[in-house]
């Protein structure tokens, strides 16, 4: 059969599992994990709730870059090395840039927000930077990437988004290759706003369990390049997986939860399997949104149920790095992509008890599985719905 | 690229409709600009700035269940039910619409209004609702909510990669056939804090906006949102125009080469450091239209509305405040947009 959709070469993250793929892939098959209380951000509640911080160092530094473009920065250099790619091979080629965010893209400068307030003309440097530090333009501007540029905002489905949309770029034709992915740093801001919502928990999170009680925030950034078929074949990159399926759908429901049904999340994944040509039967395992939450956990789960079965091997990978946002979908396709390669998954932590409710019941040991092809969710604020559809490489 | 424009729904300084757009074109009607008083290093400061006229929404949906939408998602409420009044399309299969916004800096008040219910009442004074609607996407799900829009549903932040974006994501929809029609949706609202910092980053900012002078800044910032819907290419004739081509980051050598003797709108905000790059495009008839709805990181997009309108109407209208007078069009116009320092976007309408 001839190979479908767009290859990825190389994969970057860094998240609170570790700084690489090969550290992060490490602490999930050893089922380690480190909620704790936030260091980087203070506050005066007098509840703490546990985050999942980027302990280890980011190996890139720039005084004018924001946290979340130096995440972004360390991943795509991982993932560029993998891929081959040095600058002088990028300025060969057209290449595009789109990555997903939510904080990384928010004007919320609290200290200067505060002196601005007071009265106290703060420096607009601040501004500056704000503008300097658009995710996508940060790195185009690094790597003096020529093709399109595209910073996707669509709240927790951000990062996969950005790998739809690099997907339609280079069957379009628009460009030759693509860093494609999510980041964001955790806040202040989205701490607060988090909790505000009630849907923080003050426990390590458990996905699709009974008895959870929200989710955990974390930080980090997930890459992968993709590059047209032919592109690769002119370059000798080697493959790690295809990427042949992603649809997104709205559920016109509600700014904060979920359609109770799964309207949007079913017709994203019937639509990405539509675009992949492949059958439900097809998908050997699935990297579910899995946060925590009531709403999520029960909707993806039952939706989850409903079109394949209680069978199919599920992971939440949100246990060893938190709910990263707009990283989130780029840190769990390389969870994904690498999840083909190893044909294993890890344990989901957390996970003890089954909830009816969900009706899953996600892996509780590391589970080899036989996949050529694994699915991707992503749910987010607003009602948007995603998925994406990976092929494994036979080697 | 093929995909034409059925309607459109324009909020700024102008007024609510596209009327008003053509009205300020014909030089009926001027902007409303406001005068903002920003406090400055060096004192107070009269920031004249682009504030649209809003007004219509009830119309569309009652005003008791906005309550807990912010202003500039009304914004782009009013613009988008405007854009689907205004082709006249009834959609037979709302889950066969998508929805694509953009915005530089997306909510950016109600972002602000958030800090400010946590300096004023700590930490625990979180507000939910402003939390949940400073996400950028939260305008975006706001019209698919309301408007019970179940296709695709996107936002893209990208500064003055916004456009392009967001309309190769609308023709990827129709050429996968997910959707019959999307919404494309840019805008982006004034805040006191972005007035502090146009004054602090621009010397000598001018009382008028005047776009076609390069040399100095004469910058204002504006607030507004327009909504196109497009289709694909078989129901051109019932629109506005059909957008035929999209070149993104094009050299200005290789722009000038492409534009040629063709009818060229700008998107210049009175900028000077975009001035330099817009200097050497090698053009004589350059318009721009700007100083009719302020500058904005997504303000181009006005630029193809009067592209679609300048197109249906068969006229050139003059720069607003020149002595031109118009002139006959013919069936091309190309709108260009600034990127970055001597590269361009290229919109060509038909």
């Amino acid at each position: 059969m001839k190979p479908k959709g767009v290859m990825v070469t190389g994969m970057g993250c860094i998240c609170a599992a570790g700084n690489s793929v090969k550290f992060a892939m490490d602490s999930l098959y050893r089922t380690v994990r480190n909620p704790a209380t936030p260091k980087r951000i203070q506050t005066k509640l007098e509840i703490e709730y546990p985050v999942f911080e980027v302990k280890s160092e980011i190996s890139v530094s720039d005084p004018m870059a924001t946290r979340t473009s130096l995440l972004t920065l360390h991943a795509v250099n991982e993932a560029l090395i993998q891929s081959n790619l040095d600058e002088q091979e990028l300025k060969k080629w057209r290449v595009g840039v789109c990555i997903g965010t939510t904080v990384g893209c928010t004007l919320n400068n609290e200290p200067f927000y505060r002196n601005y307030r007071a009265g106290k003309n703060p420096d607009v440097s601040a501004i500056d930077r704000y503008l300097g530090n658009n995710p996508a333009l940060y790195i185009a501007k690094k790597f003096k990437c020529k093709g399109p540029t595209a910073t996707i905002a669509n709240a927790c489905s951000s990062g996969t988004d950005a790998i739809g949309l690099a997907k339609s770029w280079l069957e379009m034709d628009l460009c030759d290759i693509v860093i494609a992915g999510g980041a964001d740093e955790l806040s202040r801001i989205t701490y607060l706003g988090f909790i505000s919502l009630l849907i923080s928990s003050t426990e390590a999170c458990r996905p699709f369990d009974k008895y959870r009680k929200g989710l955990n925030l974390g930080e980090g950034a997930g890459i992968i390049i993709m590059e047209k078929r032919e592109v690769s074949k002119n370059r000798n990159s080697k493959a790690l997986a295809n990427i042949v399926g992603y649809a997104t759908f709205a559920d016109a429901y509600h700014p904060t939860a979920p359609h109770p049904e799964g309207l949007g999340l079913t017709r994203a994944i019937n639509q990405a399997l539509k675009q992949a040509d492949i059958g439900l039967e097809k998908i050997g395992f699935i990297n579910a949104h899995g946060t925590s939450t009531q709403n999520n956990d029960e909707v993806e789960g039952s939706t989850i149920v409903k079109l394949f079965s209680d069978k199919i091997p599920t992971v939440s990978t949100k246990g060893y790095t938190g709910h990263t946002l707009g990283a989130a979908g780029g840190i769990e396709s390389v969870f994904t992509i690498q999840g083909l390669l190893d044909q294993k998954l890890p344990v989901t932590p957390g996970f003890a008890d089954f909830d009816p409710a969900c009706g899953l019941s996600p892996t509780t040991t590391n589970t080899k599985v036989s996949a050529e092809f694994a699915l991707s969710n992503s749910l987010a604020f607003g009602g948007n719905n995603s998925a994406l559809i990976f092929q494994g490489v036979q080697e | 690229m093929n995909m034409s424009i059925l309607g459109i729904g324009s909020v700024s300084a102008l007024g609510s409709g596209v009327h008003t757009l053509r009205n300020g074109l014909l030089g009926k009607i001027k902007p409303n600009i406001e005068e903002n008083i920003v406090s400055t290093i060096n004192g107070e400061k009269i920031l004249p700035v682009y504030q649209p006229i809003t007004e219509g929404l009830d119309r569309f949906i009652p005003k008791r269940s906005l309550r807990r939408v912010d202003q500039f998602a009304q914004l782009a409420l009013l613009s988008t039910c405007l854009a689907i009044e205004d082709s006249g399309i009834e959609f037979e299969d709302k889950s066969r619409v998508g929805v694509v916004f953009g915005s530089g800096y997306g909510p950016i008040r109600t972002t602000f209004k958030f800090l400010d219910n946590i300096i004023d009442d700590g930490d625990i004074g979180a507000s939910p609702t402003h939390f949940a609607n400073s996400v950028h996407n939260a305008l975006a799900s706001q019209v698919s909510i309301f408007l019970g829009l179940t296709g695709p549903c996107s936002t893209v932040t990208c500064f003055e990669h916004t456009l392009s974006s967001v309309l190769v994501m609308a023709q990827d929809w129709l050429d996968q056939n997910v959707v019959d029609y999307v919404l494309v949706g840019l805008g982006d609202e004034y805040c006191n804090v972005l007035g502090y910092a146009a004054t602090g980053m621009n010397s000598g900012l001018e009382k008028a906006l005047q776009p076609l002078n390069f040399k100095h800044c004469t910058f204002l910032p504006g607030e507004g949102h327009i909504t196109f819907l497009v289709a694909k290419d078989k129901t051109r004739l019932e629109g506005y125009a059909e957008i035929s081509d999209l070149q993104i980051r094009k050299d200005v050598n290789e722009v000038n080469t492409i534009i040629q003797s063709n009818p060229v709108i700008i998107n210049s905000s009175g900028n000077s450091n975009q001035g330099k790059t817009f200097s050497r495009l090698k053009q004589n008839h350059l318009k721009s239209y700007t100083n009719l709805y302020g500058g904005t990181p997504t303000s181009s997009a006005f630029d193809l509305a009067v592209a679609c309108v300048s197109l249906k109407d068969k006229k050139l209208y003059p720069v607003p405040g020149s002595q031109e007078k118009d002139a006959v069009l013919g069936n091309t116009i190309i709108c260009l947009e600034y990127c970055q320092k001597d590269e361009f976007n290229i919109y060509r309408l038909e």
